[in-house]
C-alpha cells in the first residue's frame, strides 16, 4: 500500500480534509532555522576536534550608524531627511572572512523575501517612526516623500513641507546621486551594485559606504522588489554583521538585531547603530544608537511602524 | 537505503553528515512543533535538532524509517516541554479549564481558530489520546502509519489498528453509526 494509499484509508470520514486543512502552518522564521544550525554546528565543533565553524545561537545582530538628527545634519538630500537612518557600520574589510554563516543565511533570506514582493508604484514613500531619545519624550510622525519634497505630519498635527534638492529628490549611490525614476535603472546583479555603492572609498570605507547607502535605500526608498534583494544580497556578502534573534523592537515586536562590527569610526558613521529586521517579510524594524562606552545604554531608538507606498499626504 | 537513513548512520562517524538533515527537515519539524506548542516551537526546534545528534547512535533502521525517529525525538522534547509547562502552570487553575501542559490544549485551539465544526472537534476530543495522536501524525505530518508508529514507538500493527479504530470512531460521532461497525479489538 503506498503512502498515499494509506493516507486516504486512515482518513476516510466525514470532516477529513477540514482537519487536514486545519493544520497548515507558515514556514519558520529563517532566523529560526539559522539558530537551530548554529547550535548544531556547535555541538558538532565540541565532537571534532578542527572545529566547524559556529555562529553563536544567540547572536546575531547588525549594527547602524546614525541617528535620524545626526543624518538630517549630513544628508542633504531629502530622502535621507526621511530615512532617519541606516547607517551601518563594519569593519575589516579584505582581512576578514565574508559575513558570518548566519548573517549571510539572514540577508539572502530576506532577498529571497524581498524578490517575492510585489512592485506598486505610487507618488509617496511613507514612513511612520515613533521616535524616542534619551531625555526627550517619545514622538510619532508620518513622513512622506515625493519626487521633489518631503511632508512632515507632525504627532501634534502640525503639517511642515521641505521643498527637495534641485533636481529632485535623490540617494546616494557611491559618489554620485540617484534619482528616484533612475531607481529603477540600478543594477541588480548584486556585484555590480556592490561596485556602484562602493565606487569612490576604499577598502574598509568602501564597505561602510556600501552597507550605509544601502540601508537608507531599504529604508526610506521606493527601490523594487529586485532591487530591494540584491540590496540584500550585497549586505549578505559584507564582513562583520552579527545577529541576534528574538529582540523586541520599541512597539513590542519580536525582530532579529543586525550590528556590524567596524575596525574604526567613519565620518558618516561616528556611532555603532543596530538594526532590528523582521526576516520573514525583510521589513527593517528599528534602529536604535548605545552610548559609545556603555553597549546596554541606549541613547536614541527610531521605530519603523510602516514603511512602504502611499498614494497621498493623509 | 533511504538518504535520511544514510546520513544518519553515517553521522555516528562523520558528524558533519547529520546537517543535511536540518534542511531537509526542519520545516516539517517546526509544523509539528507549532501545532502543539506554538508559543515555543521556535525554541523546541533547536532542542529537537541538538537531541536529535546527540543521540543519533540509539537510531536503528530496522524499527523504522529515519523521519519517524526524528518526529519520534521532537515527541521527546515535546513531552518534556508539557512537563515543565505544567509544573509551572498555577495549581489554582480552574479544573474546568483545559491545562497549560495539556497536548490537547493547543491542537483544539488550532481547530477552533480553523472555524472547525463542533461535532468534529468533540469527536476528536473524545478520541483516546494515543489515537488522537496517531491520526494528527498521519493528517498533519503526512507520515505513513508506519512512520506514525516508529514516532510513538509502537508495532506498525498496532498503530494501524488504533488508526482504524480513530476513523471508525469518528465516523460514528459525526454520522451517527452506531458502535457496531465496530470489529475486532476495536470495539
Amino acid at each position: 500500500m503506498t503512502h498515499e494509499e494509506q493516507d486516504t484509508h486512515v482518513l476516510d470520514f466525514p470532516g477529513a480534509t477540514a482537519l487536514k486543512n486545519a493544520g497548515r502552518t507558515e514556514p519558520p522564521d529563517p532566523a529560526v532555522l539559522a539558530a537551530a544550525r548554529a547550535l548544531l554546528r556547535q555541538a558538532m565543533a565540541a565532537d571534532t576536534e578542527h572545529a566547524v565553524p559556529a555562529t553563536p545561537a544567540t547572536a546575531i545582530v547588525v549594527t547602524p550608524r546614525l541617528g535620524r538628527r545626526r543624518l538630517l545634519a549630513c544628508v542633504a538630500a531629502v530622502a535621507a531627511v526621511a530615512a532617519g537612518v541606516a547607517v551601518l557600520p563594519v569593519v575589516g574589510v579584505g582581512s576578514e572572512p565574508p559575513a558570518s554563516v548566519s548573517a549571510a543565511d539572514l540577508f539572502n533570506s530576506m532577498a529571497d523575501r524581498a524578490a517575492s514582493g510585489t512592485q506598486r508604484n505610487a507618488p509617496y514613500w511613507k514612513t511612520t517612526v515613533k521616535t524616542w531619545a534619551e531625555g526627550d519624550r517619545t514622538h510619532t510622525d508620518e513622513y512622506y516623500l515625493s519626487r521633489n519634497a518631503l511632508v512632515i505630519k507632525t504627532q501634534n498635527g502640525r503639517t511642515v513641507t521641505k521643498k527637495g534638492p534641485r533636481g529632485g529628490t535623490s540617494w546616494s549611490v557611491g559618489n554620485r546621486q540617484v534619482s528616484w525614476d533612475n531607481l529603477d535603472k540600478l543594477p541588480t546583479r548584486p556585484d555590480a551594485l556592490r561596485r556602484l555603492l562602493s565606487a569612490g572609498a576604499q577598502g574598509a570605507s568602501a564597505a561602510e559606504q556600501a552597507v550605509r547607502q544601502s540601508g537608507e535605500l531599504l529604508t526610506d526608498s521606493p527601490a523594487s522588489p529586485r532591487l530591494r534583494a540584491a540590496l540584500y544580497r550585497v549586505l549578505a556578502d559584507t564582513p562583520g554583521a552579527e545577529v541576534t534573534e528574538r529582540v523586541k523592537d520599541g512597539a513590542g515586536r519580536i525582530g532579529t538585531e543586525i550590528s556590524w562590527k567596524w575596525s574604526k569610526n567613519f565620518a558618516h558613521s561616528p556611532h555603532d547603530p543596530n538594526w532590528i529586521v523582521r526576516p520573514s517579510d525583510g521589513q527593517l524594524l528599528e534602529i536604535y544608537h548605545v552610548r559609545d562606552d556603555d553597549a546596554d545604554h541606549v541613547t536614541e531608538r527610531d521605530t519603523y511602524l510602516y514603511a512602504g507606498p502611499a498614494d497621498s499626504v493623509r | 537505503m533511504d538518504p535520511d537513513e544514510d546520513l544518519l548512520v553515517r553521522a555516528v562517524s562523520e558528524p558533519a553528515a547529520f546537517e543535511p538533515l536540518v534542511d531537509r527537515h526542519s520545516v516539517a519539524l517546526h509544523g509539528y512543533l507549532v501545532r502543539r506548542a506554538p508559543t515555543a516551537a521556535d525554541d523546541l526546534l533547536s532542542e529537537v535538532w541538538l537531541q536529535a545528534y546527540a543521540t543519533r547512535h540509539t537510531y536503528d533502521a530496522a524499527r523504522g524509517p529515519a523521519r519517524g525517529w526524528l518526529f519520534g525525538v521532537a515527541r521527546n522534547v515535546l513531552a518534556r516541554h508539557w512537563q515543565t509547562v505544567s509544573r509551572a502552570t498555577d495549581a489554582s487553575q480552574a479544573a474546568s479549564e483545559i491545562p497549560e501542559g495539556d497536548p490537547w490544549r493547543a491542537v483544539d485551539q488550532r481547530l477552533d481558530a480553523a472555524a472547525m465544526g463542533p461535532e468534529l472537534r468533540d469527536g476528536l476530543a473524545r478520541l483516546p489520546e494515543p489515537e488522537r495522536e496517531l491520526l494528527l501524525l498521519v493528517a498533519w505530518e503526512q507520515l505513513t502509519p508506519t512512520e506514525a508508529a516508529a514516532v510513538v514507538g509502537i508495532p506498525a500493527g498496532t498503530a494501524r489498528s488504533r488508526l482504524h479504530r480513530a476513523r471508525t470512531r469518528l465516523r460514528v460521532a459525526l454520522t451517527g453509526t452506531t458502535l457496531t461497525n465496530l470489529t475486532g479489538d476495536f470495539a
